[in-house]
């Protein structure tokens, strides 16, 4: 006899088994396994397995054909059956249709998102070839993983390095602001974010689509600019902008529109709204030798390497290059890596990214979630069905005795749980048609009903229906065709068989993830108030944040007092500061080197901001040591250092001491400490902080309001601004929101989850109650004569509904565990985090077991207050 | 009358060439060999389902063979309809192909 191994797959034959009937099947299984064997023979496994399957699919429309032409009258008699039956358990159908339909429509979303996510830079034909230079560094004790390196780096990578086809650099500009002096009329005057000065070679590694302008030349000289498609409209309306000025209104440089490119695919880390082209960096900086900078992170570069080289290879060779590009700067410690850009949106997280990217952990947490509430919903249709099949038990029995075989009776239940997806199916779409707004307003991402019926989304909805009618139906299937026809026809029904068991199973299941999912809910929730409301050690929660730029910043900075003075008038304003960053923003990493110190390289990376004698004050930072800033005596410079920051440098008499900046060479005092405070997300530990005096390198105005007046304050500020810069663009942000922006991603999550679980416990608890009113049909009998000898109401509610409550607290003790340790999971990704409190469990468990109550005692109660007479008639 | 289809007809030639030894693997094979393509088993079964219907093959179980792992086959043969079947489409053939047909495709 042959061995397991030369028989054809069993998937294969699972296939046959559900188009054929007994006869056929056995008859062409048999001419498969002949032939199979014999090409296993002939040509070796692998070809006889490729053989088996082309030559299954090709068979397949004429063995489908077959069963309808031969079994048609069947088909309709299943069919018609399935039909009465959807009519007749009206209840149950629609507990069945509406659970899976909510389920499915939420997988659905969850599928659209994390296709979105996965999605990321597909859009570029050469994405898979392109990298972006990651920089680690060490400084002293502390490291700094870059995403930004020097802008000498690319061009010798690409004269070095063989496996290098291209680079490009390109420099985040931030925003500013831009303005277009049409011929007749006013100035169109808007605050850009997406702007970008790169090398020419970005046209053709990112395969950007001119709509108009010479890609060849189009970034070629200094002060050209590209621009996107939506962002010439929104200057320039219908006019060609070919040829005409964007006026950069921070520097007053004109820029020269050289092309228009189609917009950027959404799903790219690179919001490119405009390029400007390389040659004016020298220009824009002023100083064109900072182009051959070494060390200075002033760019992106990103490397598109030959179609047949691989990462390895150029990783190989990195420290020997590292030595040599490096070869000015002894004691350096740098290596560079390439970072796939397709990776950057879900797994980076470097010094320096151009946007906030998203994490992978999401990416895994909902596709989870996806699929328990798959699983819920189709164990709410096993239930249902096992227990439904009772009810059946006659109509199989009949079957089986006009000659039903197992098989044929176990394809009728499939084909009825495919009828239900199909169903479900349908309502799904009725259903994504209603949700889509709010889906968008959700997850901020615009999606038109339109763009889901597209050929993939279709095949994974019907994947969906397939894999769920099978683990749906396929238990109910087997358990309803094992019926002894004897015995379904003597009337015995015992609903005490062993399906009671495995139904209890997965109730408690069920609501195992409800109660899991509530219970990541409540602590997601604490989480995110946390992180609004801990007390970061300065008020974010007042203060008004204006945008400084051009030359109005320039007017403002040389004469502050009288600004001051005249905001100070409004009589909810007690303090106005400036400072160049904003808390929650990232800050500038620079070192600070005490004088006593030769060889600044062992010192670490520290953050600074640079402020005015009213910041700390304005900021409600509490000073520890010294004294706050002055400007007669800090006229040349000062700095207050966080406490942290006298730690890392082991300063034990941190006052008076002298230290010279990295960035401008001069020596100043430190002049106070203050408490650190939480300048950045509690996503991190709090890094030490140097503020140095230096208010002509500010760029933000910081207003601190009475709280509820901020209305009319930005009103007074607005006029006011109006009066002195007529022309300039008012900008403003509330510092707590601008801060509260890093939560974004906790945010939507929690939003989402939030109705996530809901969603699941709703199904559950439709499903339970499903269960209930089965149960209390089985033992309408029982509660009749209970109630005849004198049972109590209330007492046969509790005993209606004892058992299930039971299950819903044998689930808790399973939840909790896996819930809590799957939170301290998640928490332990932020530095700064809740505690899971005892009242979380109780919580999650008092809502699902208040939840499961109700569902169950409105039909016990009904059972139990049902008149005796009416259930014991009939015999 | 019933008309043998174009399948029809090919498996129906295929079986009795085969005389004694038709069955699903061989037939498919002679079927293959004759077209001058690979048939799938889909397409073999479905006109001899056909056939056997309008009885004109008849089908014998044989005993269970290793080879197809322990099952039985079913051996087909022409029946006299069957024969008579081939004999009418045979005639109707001729009526249509006359020889200035033939010598102009040939």
């Amino acid at each position: 006899m042959g061995s397991r191994t030369d028989t054809i797959p069993g998937l294969g034959k699972a296939l046959l088994w559900l188009l054929l009937d007994e006869e056929d099947y056995h008859q062409v299984v048999g001419d498969f396994e002949e032939s199979y064997r014999y090409r296993i023979k002939t040509q070796g496994k692998t070809r006889a397995i490729l053989w088996f399957w082309f030559i299954l699919f090709k068979s397949l429309p004429g063995f489908i054909w077959d069963s309808i032409y031969w079994r048609g009258i069947m088909i309709k008699n299943y069919f018609k059956i399935a039909l009465r039956i959807i009519k007749r358990q009206k209840l149950y159908s629609f507990l069945n249709i509406v659970g899976l339909a909510v389920s499915l429509t939420c997988s659905f979303l969850i599928f659209l998102h994390v296709r979105n996510e996965l999605s990321y830079e597909t859009n570029f034909p050469k994405a898979n070839r392109l990298y972006r230079i990651q920089t680690n560094s060490k400084y002293g004790s502390t490291f700094r993983n870059w995403g930004a390196s020097a802008p000498a780096l690319g061009p010798i990578l690409e004269e070095t390095f063989p496996e290098v086809e291209k680079t490009v650099r390109i420099r985040d500009l931030g925003r500013e602001i831009l303005s277009y002096q049409p011929p007749q009329g006013t100035a169109k005057r808007f605050e850009e974010r997406g702007g970008f000065i790169s090398d020419s070679s970005i046209i053709s590694m990112l395969d950007l689509q001119f709509l108009s302008g010479d890609p060849l030349t189009a970034l070629e000289k200094p002060n050209m600019v590209v621009l996107t498609e939506s962002i010439a409209k929104k200057y320039f309306a219908d006019e060609d902008p070919i040829g005409k000025i964007l006026l950069n209104e921070n520097n007053k440089r004109p820029f020269q529109i050289t092309g228009v490119i189609r917009d950027m695919p959404h799903n790219t880390h690179l919001k490119i709204d405009y390029l400007i082209s390389m040659a004016s960096f020298a220009s824009i900086i002023g100083n064109a030798e900072m182009l051959n900078h070494r060390t200075w992170k002033a760019v992106y570069t990103y490397v598109l390497l030959h179609p047949d080289q691989t990462a390895d290879s150029f990783d190989a060779k990195v420290p020997g290059f590292m030595k040599s590009f490096h070869a000015d700067y002894p004691g350096r410690q740098e290596e560079i890596l390439l970072q796939p850009i397709r990776k950057i949106h879900l797994h980076s997280k470097l010094e320096g990214e151009i946007g906030a990217n998203s994490d992978i952990a999401y990416v895994y947490i909902f596709s989870g979630t996806a699929l328990l509430l798959l699983l819920i919903a189709a164990v709410n249709f096993v239930n249902l069905s096992t227990a439904q099949s009772f009810k059946r038990m006659k109509e199989i029995g009949i079957r089986k005795v006009v000659g039903a075989r197992r098989g044929q009776v176990i394809k009728q239940y499939l084909g009825e749980s495919l009828l239900i997806t199909a169903l479900s199916a349908g309502f799904t779409l009725i259903l994504l048609y209603l949700l889509l707004p709010f889906y968008t307003q959700m997850t901020g991402k615009e999606i038109a009903f339109g763009n889901i019926v597209h050929a993939q989304n279709i095949l994974f909805l019907l994947c969906m229906m397939g894999f769920l009618s099978l683990l749906a139906g396929f238990y109910p299937a087997f358990f309803a065709s094992g019926f002894q026809p004897v015995n379904t026809l003597k009337t015995i029904r015992d609903p005490r068989s062993s399906t009671t068991r495995l139904r209890k199973g997965l109730v408690i299941f069920q609501f195992v993830i409800s109660i899991f999912m509530i219970f990541s809910t409540i602590t997601i929730y604490r989480q995110l108030v946390f992180f609004h409301n801990q007390d970061l050690g300065f008020d974010k929660d007042k203060l008004v944040a204006l945008r400084l730029y051009g030359e109005f910043r320039r007017d403002i900075l040389s004469n502050t007092d009288a600004l001051k003075t005249e905001i100070l008038r409004h009589s909810a304003v007690s303090h106005v500061a400036l400072s160049s960053n904003l808390p929650g923003s990232s800050m500038s990493n620079e070192r600070l080197t005490p004088v006593s110190v030769a060889d600044k390289s062992s010192l670490p990376m520290l953050r600074f901001m640079r402020v005015d004698k009213d910041f700390i004050e304005a900021a409600g930072l509490e000073i520890v040591l010294g004294r706050n800033f002055d400007r007669a005596s800090d006229q040349k410079g000062a700095y207050i250092i966080a406490e942290s920051v006298a730690e890392v440098l082991h300063l034990e008499q941190p006052l008076g001491v002298e230290c010279r900046s990295d960035v401008h060479g001069e020596v100043e005092p430190i002049v106070g400490v203050i408490k650190d405070f939480h300048f950045a997300s509690l996503h991190n530990r709090i890094e030490p902080l140097v503020l140095e005096y230096r208010p002509n390198w500010t760029g933000y105005l910081l207003v601190k309001v009475e709280s509820g007046r901020s209305g009319e304050v930005i009103e007074f500020l607005r006029q006011k601004f109006d009066e002195v810069a007529p022309d300039h663009l008012f900008s403003y942000v509330f510092l707590d929101e601008y801060f509260n922006r890093n939560y974004e991603i906790e945010n939507r999550s929690y939003s989402l989850f939030r109705i996530f679980s809901m969603i699941a416990l709703l199904v559950a608890c439709l499903g339970l109650f499903g269960l209930t009113v089965y149960a209390a049909e089985i033992r309408v009998k029982e509660i009749g004569i209970r109630k005849v000898l004198g049972a109590s109401v209330p007492s046969i509610t509790v005993l209606m509904s004892k058992e299930f409550i039971l299950w819903v607290i044998i689930a808790n003790l399973i939840a909790w565990p896996a819930a809590y340790l799957a939170m301290n999971r998640w928490l332990a990704n932020f530095a700064f985090r809740v505690h899971i409190h005892a009242w979380t469990f109780a919580f999650s468990a008092a809502s699902v077991i208040l939840f499961a109550l109700v569902t169950v005692s409105y039909q016990a109660i009904r059972a139990a207050v049902s008149n005796p007479v009416a259930s014991l008639r009939y015999e | 009358m019933i008309l043998l289809s174009r399948s029809e007809e090919i498996v129906l030639l295929a079986i009795w060439k085969l005389e004694d030894n038709a069955y699903g693997v061989t037939i498919r094979e002679q079927v293959s060999r004759d077209t001058g393509h690979e048939w799938s088993f889909g397409a073999i079964y479905k006109p001899l389902k056909k056939l056997l219907h309008r009885d004109f093959v008849e089908k014998t179980s044989s005993q269970p063979c290793a080879e197809r792992g322990g099952r039985s086959k079913y051996l087909y043969a022409l029946t006299p309809e069957g024969e008579k079947a081939l004999r009418t489409i045979r005639k109707i053939y001729k009526s249509i192909w006359t020889e200035d047909c033939e010598s102009a495709f040939d």
